[in-house]
């Protein structure tokens, strides 16, 4: 809207325009948005926009931008795919989840299980031309699990005693007890195979030096991420010169661009706005394995009482949040949404919505007439947490409990996420196949997210320690069903559901197989063509 | 100015060459003798009454009601404007908006013009230093993109309808004090100014008596554009995510809501839309219709 210097001379003229304002502030403003960064700062090199190869810069969309460059302490789910794309691991998932070598060619497990011995890649260079060995392993995970570095997933690797190298191309873990899911764990961006030199100069958060198939190139915060490809990669060619992650905030906007042709993979999670794209423009639709959860802080306030907790998971129709926020393109989950010990959906406490037993819940936590609380969502992160935020208050208010909605940047959402700073956060967490590794994070002892987490007991401490060294699958099974249960008969968060992702890929685009886990979703990218 | 055009035939003396006595119209009768006038008095009269009745529960449903039944239902008799992904019905959700729109822009032109007022009085009427001090306080704000500096101040102080309406406003001071100056720096020299004055009266009393009553129909046309901006100023912050958070209606959130089902469900888009062009397009014509009723020349016959 602009502002009147003169209100006699110029009057006239904006009281003509003032009407039309209306309509072009209101059509204007829907595209505009497109343009308002998220977050600030400095870039950390100027916009790079490279000499490439045929077939131009690769341009990629998300609602989200790029948050922090160091891979240990990331949390944003595009950083991880991102990242993901210039380090490496010391092995990662395939597309059916099963566990390959990546720098790590073959591991074994000796000594009943308390030995876990890795054979790894010969010939593999950093981006700054150091090579890879055994001491990168070392000392990264020793970096990791320093309490100073603030590593999301450091609890990954609470049964490894010590890291032993053997020989330039071996390295030897010497496990506390027996642990099924360090593997898992190892899969993850945030124990991702750093450079010796990038962690004795310091700039391991300032510019990424990986072995993967990209090397960076350029870091716009809130706008845009630059890498280009790695003619070193040690899996291969790379075919495509350049990639450019953008930031466009709503998804209506990466559909437009993506009929324009100015972006060749937009990152969609909204069915009303990937189902309406042209034909031309290919649609990929993958059941996300992460999840959806409402995060309650279960130590102050209102939400510290167990039954108003429980007040809550029973108002919410877990089945209408589905429909409503994402037009049922998902499936209400449990705490473990897949794998072989996939939680039971139903909750513990509550099998349907139940607005009289929420009521008998309120009235014995001495709260018969409702409270109220604060839930943080950021439709930069999720966009559809807004319309999940919006059903759920409405539920909630047939019992009286009344929710307060603050929306927040994405930048923000994340610090006051890790801060704890909140009393409820819609939140879009990342599953693995381990419910160890998706949970030993949040309430092992120890966890690094601990403080998000809200909550914590020894009896889930307990369950997930055993669940980690069970022997036999069957006793595992067991375990993680107590797990689920004791998680969701105190409503310590109420999970909600998993929804498909779309991947929208331009005219052109060739090869491009997202993986369904959202954080190694970009993989593809090192095999993708566009003509 | 349709009024003059229409006093005399052509060739015709003007009635008061030859001597005839001047009549003035009622105001009233004035604000509805134009088109434009006639145009704004009904659509703000429509738009009122609809936020009003909303106010008092006079929407066909619970603007907040969710009918999962019932989600992203084109306009039919039940729903005249459709629902929304909800199923909640967007007439009574386009009301309630409305009524939060008038209440935060009403309060927002109430700071502005009652600061803008004071201040622009103050800068015309006693100069010097007083005038210095704030025209450059107004050029200073003149220099910040409103829309900006109501950005600035809700993300300081938090969204809701008060921190929006009040964001708005002191965005909006700097205009009425410019509108102000003006007129009161020629009345401050008028006769029956400087009749006050040599007759003792105090600064007060002229100030009350003799020159805000000649500087309120400005103010009046003033308030009514401005309230035509501080609705669209208040629909981009709620677009932003900064107006009234849920479950308050607004229309610029309802707006932001239903990008993404522009595709799917046109008419998501279209209510709130058109809510808001109707409003700022009656005010606008309501102001236009307000400067030629209380321009003394145009009501002159």
């Amino acid at each position: 809207m602009a502002r009147q210097k003169d209100a006699g001379a110029s009057g006239r003229h904006r009281r003509r325009w003032a009407g039309g304002g209306a309509v072009l502030v209101v059509g204007a403003g829907l595209v505009s948005l497109g343009a308002v960064p998220v977050g600030a700062g400095a870039s950390v090199r100027p916009q790079v926009s490279r000499p490439h190869a045929a077939g131009g810069t690769f341009v990629v969309a998300d609602t989200s931008s790029v948050q922090k460059l160091d891979p240990d302490v990331v949390t944003n789910f595009l950083d991880f795919q991102v990242l993901g794309q210039i380090y490496d691991q010391l092995v990662q998932y395939n597309s059916k989840l099963q566990i390959v070598p990546d720098l790590a060619t073959s591991w074994k497990y000796s000594n009943a299980n308390k030995v876990l011995t890795f054979q790894l890649r010969k010939g593999v260079r950093f981006d700054d031309g150091s090579t890879f060995t055994s001491a990168n392993v070392v000392a990264s995970l020793k970096r990791a699990v320093n309490p100073k570095t603030g590593d999301a997933s450091a609890s990954f690797l609470a049964n490894v005693k010590k890291i032993v190298p053997e020989g330039p191309y071996a390295v030897k873990f010497l496990l506390s007890q027996p642990d099924t899911s360090v593997l898992n764990g190892l899969t993850s961006v945030n124990l991702s195979m750093l450079s010796m030199k990038a962690m004795a100069n310091g700039t391991v958060g300032k510019k990424p030096d990986g072995t993967g198939p990209f090397v960076f190139a350029g870091w716009s915060p809130g706008n845009s991420f630059s890498m280009v490809r790695n003619t070193h990669y040690w899996g291969g060619k790379v075919t495509l010169p350049a990639v450019k992650i953008e930031t466009i905030p709503t998804e209506q906007s990466i559909a437009s661009a993506l009929e324009a042709n100015t972006v060749q993979l937009g990152l969609l999670t909204q069915p009303q706005v990937a189902n309406h794209l042209p034909s031309s423009v290919k649609v990929r639709k993958i059941l996300d394995l992460s999840y959806r959860a409402l995060m309650l802080q279960d130590k102050t306030g209102p939400l510290a009482n167990v039954n108003n907790r429980r007040a809550i998971a029973c108002a919410v129709d877990r089945k209408q949040v589905l429909g409503d926020a994402v037009f049922g393109q998902g499936k209400v989950v449990g705490p473990v949404p897949l794998g072989p010990f996939a939680s039971n959906p139903v909750s513990a406490i509550c099998a349907t919505p139940d607005l009289s037993k929420a009521k008998s819940y309120l009235q014995k936590a001495g709260d018969p007439g409702g409270f109220s609380f604060t839930a943080i969502t950021s439709t930069d992160l999720d966009p559809s947490s807004a319309a999940q935020a919006t059903v759920v208050q409405a539920q909630l208010a047939r019992v009286g409990i009344k929710m307060n909605i603050q929306n927040l940047a994405g930048n923000a959402y994340i610090q006051d996420w890790l801060k704890g700073q909140f009393q409820a956060a819609f939140a879009y967490n990342g599953a693995d196949p381990s419910p160890y590794t998706m949970y030993g994070r949040y309430f092992g002892k120890g966890a690094n997210l601990g403080v998000p987490a809200g909550y914590s007991s020894a009896s889930l401490q307990k369950l997930l320690l055993s669940g980690d060294t069970a022997a036999s699958t069957a006793n595992q099974a067991k375990i993680w069903t107590a797990f689920g249960n004791d998680l969701t008969s105190n409503a310590v968060w109420i999970w909600l559901f998993s929804a498909f992702d779309y991947y929208a890929t331009a005219p052109g685009v060739r090869g491009f197989t997202p993986s369904p886990t959202n954080s190694t979703s970009l993989s593809a990218l090192r095999s993708t063509t566009m003509g | 100015m349709s009024v003059l055009d229409t006093t005399a035939p052509a060739g015709a003396p003007p009635a008061a060459e030859v001597g005839e006595p001047v009549r003035r119209r009622s105001f009233g009768r004035a604000l509805v003798a134009t088109g434009r006038g006639r145009a704004g008095c009904i659509l703000v009269g429509v738009v009122v009454v609809a936020a009003i009745a909303a106010a008092l529960g006079g929407t066909p449903y619970n603007p907040q009601f969710q009918n999962p039944l019932a989600g992203l239902k084109a306009p039919s008799l039940a729903h005249p404007f459709g629902t929304d992904q909800f199923g909640r019905d967007l007439l009574s959700l386009v009301l309630q908006g409305l009524w939060v729109s008038l209440e935060i822009a009403a309060l927002a032109v109430a700071i502005a013009g009652v600061v803008g007022t004071v201040g622009g009085i103050a800068a015309g009427f006693f100069g010097r230093w007083t005038s210095t001090v704030i025209m450059r306080v107004t050029d200073m704000l003149f220099a910040i993109p409103a829309i900006l500096f109501a950005l600035a101040i809700v993300a300081a102080l938090g969204p809701g309808w008060l921190n929006s309406a009040l964001a708005i406003g002191i965005g909006y001071v700097p205009i009425f004090v410019r509108v102000v100056r003006g007129p009161v720096l020629s009345l401050r020299e008028s006769g029956y100014v400087r009749a006050g004055r040599v007759l003792g009266f105090s600064r007060w009393r002229l100030l009350a008596r003799h020159i805000l009553p000649n500087v309120a129909g400005a103010v009046a046309v003033q308030a009514s554009l401005a309230l035509s901006w501080s609705i669209l100023a208040e629909a981009s912050l709620s677009f932003l995510g900064l107006g009234p958070p849920p479950p308050t209606a607004s229309l610029g959130e309802m707006v932001s809501q239903a990008s993404s089902l522009a595709g799917t469900a046109w008419w998501t888009l279209a209510a709130p839309s058109v809510a808001i062009v109707v409003a700022v397009i009656g005010f606008n014509l309501l102001g236009d219709g307000l400067r030629d009723a209380v321009d003394p020349r145009a009501r002159t016959r």
